[in-house]
């Protein structure tokens, strides 16, 4: 036995350090920190989650970007695991139905739940191909009572082959009818068409163009930015660019009769060699009754006073305006094109609405939901209440506010090289 | 059993020699590496507070530092091929100096009265320890580097980032994953070549020069095999969930390693004669 002292040593040596540094490992992710949602105002007793990421800041890190859902007692982060679908706790909508209807989902993009349709009876899905051979849209519907699916792809115009690829941005069905609004981008411009498919005869019936962009200017360079529940290409010319910014409602698979986006043009000035400072010159809102197809330009003559539209649900765009330590807010009817109402939220005092620009609005179940400070660094958590991500519930009739709460770290926490980035609330 | 491990320790003593030589040269290059990484690192701080810069502009400049500095370093993956390579070399060296080594070796491995099976697998076991003890190595390594930091870096430049937090998503996740679990399906993956590899070997050695074009047929057949699922995959775009595409990987996984032992078998009781 002697002779084999060595082996032994070796091997029970090496299974000892791979064993500690495993264990090490699941140490180390347990370890991640916690964070609550915790109530800070309001009378009514909501139960609200927060869903987002926790990232690691520093790039040495390499690819840390874990899942997370928080409540009021602590967050429970996605297990890391080869066999996780992916990261998507910004498609809840998606993950939902994909646990009812698993065999529908296969073959399609999982996370572009604007590509979804859903109401009572049916579940709509439709992805634009850009072939140059045969450019086309990938349609399947659902039939949720007798579980029959239903493919076809009905061809697009061929002139619409020039852009380099296209982004589905929200898909409805009225009747017999399948509205496909796509975002359809070039390598200098971005255009959003409306396609009307016949479900019936599986045929393209129409494509109405509902903004088309302009491209007299020479590019530099185009980037990808994000908006508040879409994204869209910026395209940055020699002194101007424009942006595409949607605002949708908050479950973006359900049924909407109205889409709003903005068309903001930006004008880039040198600072020096390397700086460029951004400043807005226009904006302009255009809302597109999905049903008819009929767009109208929501001015001045619409939104009081400067509001910004926020969210649409139904028929009611809700616009915002902030003001020192509250938010205005108006409601107004796209259809009757008639204002129903206007009401102020008081941001409770000492949690300042500084961070504004980010501020994500949402109606869910009647109340109307405010973020903001979504993505925090958690230096900044641990220095102010100010830089935590905070959330206001109010009711959508009146404004009154409901409950005002916080995303905080549970316990004083050294994690500085991390930051959270909230994806949105969930009240229940 | 017993003769299965007296022939696992004979395996590592034959090679024992060049690899602690291996195991010295890559701990000695990584530690200098480190050390200079650190020093100048330290001197270019202590040149920028000497200059009168403060704290916050260094940090600006500098970042604070970790153990991924000496990660991110292209020599520190030198040292780590300086490993990975000789151990490539000896997975087909392995059996052939017993066949080229004095003495024709394997006549005498071969006429042991134990299962010849034994031979494959305390061969395949030496080698997953060889590639074992070089990670335990390298963790160990990364332990040091973290405290050599520690010693010459002020601790307000230092990150004090554990290493354990800092390989998730580095290029060191190929020989350390970050979870135990994908641990096992990438050593599991590693298994299954190995098996492939040796098969390969014994199929050159059963049949010589035709030898050769059967064994790199059967790795191109092993390979297809193993990969069935994601071409299935691409063929049908996209039709499983990734969870049962990695399921599907595991099972064509095991199916070539369960074929490789088999015809293994088969070879050394039926086709390697003394």
């Amino acid at each position: 036995m002697r002779k084999y002292t060595g082996t032994i040593v070796f091997t029970a040596i090496t299974v000892i350090i791979i064993s500690m540094f495993y264990i090490g490992t699941a140490k180390a992710n347990q370890n991640l920190p916690q964070f609550v949602v915790k109530k800070t105002a309001g009378s009514m007793d909501e139960n609200v989650e927060a869903y987002g990421y926790l990232y690691s800041s520093n790039i040495q890190k390499g690819g840390l970007s874990r899942s997370t859902l928080i409540d009021d007692k602590e967050s429970k982060y996605q297990k890391d695991s080869i066999f996780n679908e992916g990261f998507n706790s910004d498609q809840p909508e998606v993950e939902e139905l994909k646990k009812k209807y698993g065999s529908f989902f296969r073959k399609k993009d999982l996370y572009g739940s604007n590509a979804y349709y859903e109401d009572n009876n049916q579940l709509g899905y439709a992805d634009i191909v850009i072939e140059e051979e045969k450019p086309r849209i990938k349609i399947s519907i659902l039939d949720k009572k007798n579980g029959e699916i239903t493919d076809f792809e009905p061809g697009i115009p061929k002139k619409l082959v020039s852009a380099d690829f296209a982004n589905v941005i929200d898909v409805q069905i009225f009747g017999n009818e399948m509205r496909v609004m796509a975002s359809l981008q070039h390598f200098d411009k971005e255009d959003i068409v409306l396609f009307t498919v016949d479900m019936k005869a599986k045929k393209l019936t129409d494509v109405t163009e509902l903004y088309k962009g302009d491209n007299e200017n020479p590019i530099r360079s185009t980037q990808r930015m994000s908006t508040n529940s879409a994204s869209s290409i910026v395209a940055s010319r020699n002194s101007r660019s424009t942006q595409i910014m949607y605002t949708k409602s908050e479950n973006p698979i359900a049924s909407a009769k109205h889409f709003v986006f903005a068309v903001v043009t930006m004008e880039e000035q040198e600072v020096d060699e390397e700086d460029f400072i951004s400043k807005e010159i226009s904006r302009k809102y255009i809302d597109i009754n999905m049903e008819t197809g009929v767009k109208q330009e929501i001015g001045s003559a619409v939104l009081e006073n400067k509001m910004i539209p926020a969210t649409v649900d139904g028929n009611k765009l809700y616009a915002i305006k902030r003001v020192k330590g509250k938010i205005k807010v108006q409601v107004y009817d796209l259809d009757q094109k008639k204002n129903l109402q206007n009401y102020e939220i008081e941001w409770p005092e000492g949690l300042s609405n500084e961070r504004f620009d980010s501020l994500q609005v949402s109606i869910q179940d009647g109340k109307l939901i405010m973020a903001s400070a979504l993505s925090a660094e958690i230096v900044d958590m641990n220095r102010s209440l100010k830089g935590l991500p905070q959330v206001l519930i109010a009711d959508e009739k009146d404004g009154k506010l409901r409950w005002h709460g916080v995303v905080m770290p549970k316990d004083i926490i050294d994690f500085q090289e991390y930051s959270l980035s909230i994806d949105g609330f969930k009240v229940k | 059993m017993n003769n299965f491990l007296k022939l696992v320790h004979f395996e590592l003593k034959r090679f024992s020699k060049l690899y602690m030589g291996l195991i010295a040269i890559i701990a000695v290059a990584q530690l200098l590496i480190a050390l200079i990484i650190v020093n100048m690192y330290a001197s270019d701080i202590n040149r920028m507070l000497a200059q009168g810069k403060s704290s916050f502009e260094i940090l600006g400049k500098m970042g604070k530092m970790s153990i991924g500095n000496i990660m991110n370093n292209n020599l520190f993956y030198m040292t780590l091929m300086v490993g990975a390579i000789p151990l490539i070399i000896y997975m087909f060296f392995i059996w052939y100096r017993d066949w080229f080594g004095k003495s024709s070796f394997i006549y005498r491995l071969l006429m042991l009265p134990t299962n010849r099976m034994n031979l494959f697998y305390s061969k395949a076991v030496a080698m997953f320890l060889f590639i074992f003890g070089l990670v335990a190595v390298q963790v160990l390594l990364l332990q040091v580097e973290h405290w050599i930091i520690g010693a010459i870096v002020p601790r307000d430049y230092n990150s004090n980032l554990d290493f354990l937090n800092l390989i998730d998503g580095s290029p060191l996740t190929v020989i350390l994953p970050p979870t135990l679990e994908q641990f096992f399906l990438s050593y599991g993956v590693g298994a299954m070549l190995l098996v492939t590899l040796f098969t390969a070997v014994l199929l050159e050695r059963s049949f010589r020069l035709r030898g050769i074009v059967i064994a790199i047929l059967y790795c191109v057949v092993a390979g297809v095999v193993f990969f069935i699922p994601l071409f299935i995959q691409n063929l049908t775009e996209g039709y499983f969930y990734h969870k049962e595409e990695v399921w599907a990987l595991i099972v064509s996984g095991l199916v070539v390693t369960i074929c490789g032992i088999t015809l293994s078998n088969y070879l050394l009781k039926r086709k390697i004669t003394v």
